[in-house]
């Protein structure tokens, strides 16, 4: 049941302004002052200076405005090499993990050939089944990806999850389509191409902006495997100025400094993060939402 | 017996392009799940780097009694059922509340823009939205103060062992219940307004309404979802609690995969114990997806396999 | 004739090439790691980066490690077989080392080192640990001392204390703070300042710090280490059981219930609650106090504050109240360096050369100082002048902020400590107050180290890994009276981990 439209209501409209509407929207405005206002709060803290967030740590606009936080982010250069290569990371994987994850979810839907329950089985079992960090790392390591942004790429972008979810969206597809395609004469790859993927571009749209948006947050693997500073990817960078190491080291020698970071600096670096989110998010949330509007009916 | 061969052989060659289709996907798999699954066996081993897997020696079953010899790994066996099945108790359900409120809300721009708030935390990863909400909730953070203005008393929510779990699925909701509403809302737009004006003749109000024909008109999605949320269980949180956890909390919130993290990184490493651990919570998460998956066949006759 | 004259001398000056070349090695690079070190700064394109690497011929890559991740980052290093050439480990754990250096994840030190290296083999001697890092007779790693070649303690303790605030003490009447100050002063001094309300934001903070800090200076009060194990007795026990540490506890207790200590201390980073006091909310934290430290504290405070440290901020060792210094020792070594198994031995024998040469005085002093003859030189009588300008405000920039590779190199040979009470870029003021400090604690009850159990290794011992600050933080919490039960508890519970190491104690050295 897919529509071109925007999504129908559930039910027809009212004219009239009743009781029961003024508390949905009373109780869904106070959610949604819940989920903004700590992102607010942050902004305002990152346009502050120290003294004044010690002084008030809640204000609706900065008490002493300061750009001091992003001029030391932005000089540091700490962000934009993070930047590059998450940019690069996330084009390179998101087009590499949906092709695997598309061309895998196709061939299972298709009618049942030899091998096929077989190898459905192994792939959902690795759902259930993993050999663990250490073993990952020792894999990756000898196939030559350590201090490789490759091995984030190759790691992490293929989700049995998403390919489950194809696998429904091309299975119902009426058959009749392809047999027709069969009768001219084209071969399974031209109906893949064709016909297939053109009927799930709302869906395969979604998921390759999920893909996307699973690279750009990706930082576990980015943390074991980078060890070049020239390849940290922005999650790395952020977590280092966030986190703090522990003092676990003997405090014998003035060596053992850390470095301090104020609440102003994490805040505009969580922000300097999020920003291309922010921009981009409200004009591709209608896709986001239309793509998983039409892949759920699938399911 | 060569006849049958045959027929499989050609049963093949007319499979050759899905097979083809098939290749990358296999080799992804092979390589980077199956490959490292035979790292598992050092769950029954003392490994030693220079001797590497293969070559470190057997201990049988130490590392597994191990486990159950050491305070930590038993916590955090604990943590996880409670906070696991917490999440499911807690956590499923918000989505589809706010799913049919914001299906009752009026007016397409404000919603328009509410979704767009909702949605939003979904897109950011966990270091991001702990930074801010650490700061969000400690002692000198927004909250504290609007509650002394108030004239109220500081709490440390963070470092509070008994709010720090409600805590955990309360910044969980707030993070991903506007995401998963959307899924619900797709799928009570796909509910046939005919069933609703026929409601409203008899007379149902919008609460009954939705009780009555929304909720099991999403009850296939729900089912669905709450099959592949379950298998997603133990794997999920490992980021939220390590990025929010600290000391004070640790005893309630410490789970497997965190401890795992822990272990593994921060103490001398004895892999084949960790590999163990690892191991268990596997196991763990298999019987757990086997039970859901029963408990939904038997009140909605779909399972995952179907 | 000519041509044959030529080629002769061709032939010769070839030769005369050759041994040079065998002896050397000619030019090497290498890659390594840093204590100090973070992601894209780059390492290698400042004077002294060019002055040292030209002196020894190499050129090298850093790879940086964040403090927060170097435990992980190491430990998958060296199990995985993928570290850098030459790795210098800020938390250097001597079980770890010695189970790495087992399984043959570590690259030995060539024989005959200690005649190769004289200068490096007299720093790792300095540091105590040259005896006791031995393993059949090789060294799998390098330490660094604190303390060698222009510094000496005769118990190196550690260099923690507290800091105040000098204008609020003044401010609220009380007697100036000396070098010493008792434990009820500094109540009293915050229990005041917290009253007064003195950083004007309705929630001045008593005693900053974190969980671990926190632990670490109540438990100064124990009479034990309270998260290791020592002989008492002659028998070797566990510190957190002995009851000197409930007496901290609920010291640290009555501090917490009395508002004393920052009711937010186990939600701190340690950076977070440094934050506090250079922020100006707080009256006093206990922190790291060498001569580095503080004039870091120094700056933050004026950055956060606008008001002038020297006048604003003091520190002072902590006594108990009959007026006791109470502190710890610690051996004289911080971090160690280890190389990678798979290094060329020519590449080794050159970073080896280069730290050797990093001890001598003149080494120490180029590392700590910078380029010779830029910004500082040698006078006849053997002191320095210093070659650089005072900046508008008085203050020296520092060989940090001149050169990004003294970050890579100060971790190599010995640490800045040594050189720091007589460095003329550290401000005289800060000099006098940690000297004063250190001095002062070695008249007072010194909290022994059990070295044995430093360098002892077991399997038990392997297994042994309880984060007490944790604990210690999470009992002192909770109602006075039960604190005392509630780390009786801890311990019990935790038996089945620290008796078996008390037990191989004891069998290795008590028999």
């Amino acid at each position: 049941m897919t529509t071109a439209k925007a999504p129908a209501e559930g039910r027809p409209k009212k004219k009239k302004l009743t009781s029961g509407d003024i508390v949905v929207f009373v109780i869904l405005t106070f959610v949604m002052l819940i989920i903004f206002f700590p992102f607010y709060n942050a902004v305002v803290i990152s346009f502050e200076t120290s003294r004044a967030y010690s002084l008030y740590p809640v204000s609706l606009i900065p008490m002493e405005w300061s750009l001091a936080n992003y001029d030391y982010l932005i000089q540091n250069g700490q962000i934009w090499t993070g930047y590059q290569n998450t940019i690069f990371i996330t084009v390179i994987g998101t087009i590499y993990g949906m092709t695997i994850s598309v061309m895998t979810a196709y061939a299972f839907s298709r009618p049942a050939f030899p091998g096929k329950k077989l190898l459905f089985a192994l792939m959902m079992f690795t759902m259930l089944f993993s050999g663990g960090m250490v073993p990952t790392y020792l894999q990756l390591k000898t196939l030559g990806l350590v201090n490789s942004r490759f091995a984030i790429i190759l790691l992490v972008g293929v989700s049995t999850y998403n390919i489950i979810i194809f696998k429904s969206g091309f299975e119902q597809t009426p058959p009749s389509l392809s047999e027709a395609a069969k009768i001219d004469g084209a071969n399974e790859l031209v109906i893949f191409f064709h016909i297939m993927l053109p009927l799930q571009s709302a869906l395969l749209a979604t998921f390759t902006l999920f893909t996307a948006v699973t690279y750009w947050n990706e930082w576990f693997w980015s943390m074991l495997m980078i060890n070049s500073s020239n390849k940290m990817t922005l999650q790395t960078v952020l977590r280092s100025i966030v986190a703090e190491a522990s003092a676990d080291a003997d405090i014998a020698s003035g060596e053992a400094g850390l470095d301090v970071f104020s609440q102003g600096v994490k805040m505009a670096s969580v922000f300097m993060v999020m920003a291309p989110i922010m921009c981009f998010y409200p004009f591709l949330q209608k896709y986001f939402v239309k793509g998983v509007l039409v892949g759920s009916v699938k399911m | 017996m060569k006849h049958r061969m045959n027929i499989l052989g050609r049963r093949m060659w007319d499979a050759r392009y899905i097979y083809l289709l098939l290749v990358p996907g296999i080799l992804y798999f092979a390589i980077f799940h199956y490959g490292p699954m035979g790292g598992l066996i050092l769950a029954f081993k003392k490994f030693n780097a220079r001797l590497g897997i293969l070559g470190s020696p057997w201990v049988g079953l130490d590392n597994f009694r191990r486990i159950f010899s050491t305070p930590a790994a038993l916590l955090a066996i604990r943590n996880t059922f409670v906070i696991n099945l917490s999440r499911l108790v807690f956590e499923f359900p918000a989505p589809i509340i706010l799913a049919l409120l914001i299906n009752e809300m009026r007016g397409r721009h404000v919603k328009r823009i509410y979704q767009t708030v909702y949605t939003f935390p979904h897109f950011l990863s966990w270091v991001v939205v702990s930074t801010i909400l650490t700061n969000f909730l400690s002692n000198g953070g927004a909250v504290n103060t609007i509650i002394v203005q108030l004239g109220g008393e500081r709490t440390n929510f963070l470092a509070n062992e008994a709010i720090f779990r409600p805590l955990l699925y309360a910044t969980h909701i707030w993070k991903e219940m506007g995401w998963n509403a959307i899924i619900y809302m797709a799928a009570i737009a796909g509910i046939d307004p005919s069933l609703y004006e026929a409601a409203t003749v008899d007379g149902a109000n919008r609460m009954q309404q939705a009780w009555h024909i929304s909720l099991p008109g999403i009850l296939p999605t729900i089912v669905v979802l709450f099959i592949l949320t379950v298998g997603r269980l133990m794997n999920a949180g490992f980021e939220q609690i390590f990025y929010l956890q600290n000391a004070a909390v640790k005893q309630v919130s410490d789970i497997l995969d965190t401890y795992i993290y822990d272990i593994t990184f921060k103490a001398t490493p004895s892999y084949g114990f960790s590999t163990a651990v690892g191991m268990f919570k596997s196991v763990v998460n298999l019987v757990l997806l086997l039970i859901a998956n029963k408990l939904v066949k038997t009140v909605s006759g779909t399972g995952l396999m179907n | 004739m000519k041509r044959l004259l030529g080629m002769l001398l061709c032939v010769c000056l070839l030769l005369s090439c050759v041994p040079a070349l065998a002896e050397d090695g000619g030019h090497v690079s290498f890659t390594i790691n840093s204590t100090h070190s973070n992601a894209t700064m780059d390492y290698d394109k400042d004077g002294l980066y060019d002055y040292i690497s030209q002196k020894f011929d190499f050129d090298y890559e850093v790879w940086p490690v964040s403090k927060d991740s170097q435990a992980e980052k190491f430990r998958i290093w060296v199990n995985g077989g993928t570290m850098p050439d030459c790795v210098t480990l800020r938390d250097f754990k001597y079980q770890e080392y010695a189970t790495y250096a087992e399984q043959g994840l570590l690259a030995p030190l060539p024989t005959g080192w200690e005649e190769t290296y004289p200068n490096l083999y007299k720093m790792v001697v300095d540091s105590g640990m040259y005896d006791k890092m031995q393993l059949d007779g090789q060294m799998y790693a390098i330490p660094h001392a604190i303390f060698s070649n222009f510094a000496h303690m005769d118990t190196v303790v550690n260099h923690l204390s507290v800091y105040y605030r000098k204008d609020w003490v003044e401010q609220l009447g009380l007697e100036p703070f000396g070098t010493v100050i008792t434990l009820s002063q500094l109540a009293d001094y915050l229990q005041k300042a917290i009253d007064a309300d003195l950083a004007g934001n309705g929630n001045t903070i008593g005693l900053s710090d974190n969980n671990d800090y926190a632990a670490r200076f109540f438990t100064l009060f124990s009479d034990v280490s309270y998260n290791t194990f020592m002989r008492i007795d002659g028998k070797y026990v566990w510190g957190a059981a002995q009851p000197g540490v409930i007496n901290a506890l609920k010291l640290a207790s009555q501090w917490y219930h009395e508002g004393l200590l920052d009711p937010d201390f186990y939600l701190m980073a340690s950076a977070d609650a440094v934050n506090k006091f250079t922020s100006g909310i707080a009256a006093a934290m206990y922190h790291n106090c060498a001569i580095s430290s503080y004039e870091g504290y120094r700056v933050s405070f004026q950055e956060a504050t606008g008001l002038d440290p020297a006048e604003c901020i003091g520190a002072a060792a902590i006594a108990d109240d009959n007026g006791v210094v109470h502190a710890i020792e610690t051996a004289n070594y911080w971090s160690a360096t280890f190389f990678s198994p798979d290094i060329d031995p020519v590449v080794m024998d050159r970073i080896l050369q280069m730290m050797d040469w990093m001890c001598t005085t003149e080494g120490e002093l180029t590392v700590m100082m910078g380029v010779p003859g830029e910004t500082w030189e040698q006078e006849a009588d053997g002191s320095v002048k210093l070659l650089v300008e005072a900046d508008a405000e008085g203050k020296i920039p520092s060989t940090a902020e001149l050169y990004n590779s003294f970050s890579v190199f100060r971790s190599l040979g010995i640490l800045a400590d040594d050189y720091s009470f007589i460095n003329p870029t550290n401000d005289a003021q800060v000099i006098s107050e940690v000297k004063d400090i250190y001095a002062a604690k070695q008249l007072g009850t010194i909290i022994p180290l059990d070295f044995d159990y430093e360098t002892f290794a077991s399997d038990a011992k392997a297994n042994y890994s309880l984060k007490l600050e944790d604990e210690f933080s999470r009992v002192l919490i909770m109602p006075e009276d039960e604190v005392e039960a509630a780390w009786d508890t801890m311990v019990d519970t935790n038996k089945s981990i620290w008796q078996p190491v008390v037990d191989d104690l004891n069998a290795a050295f008590c028999q």
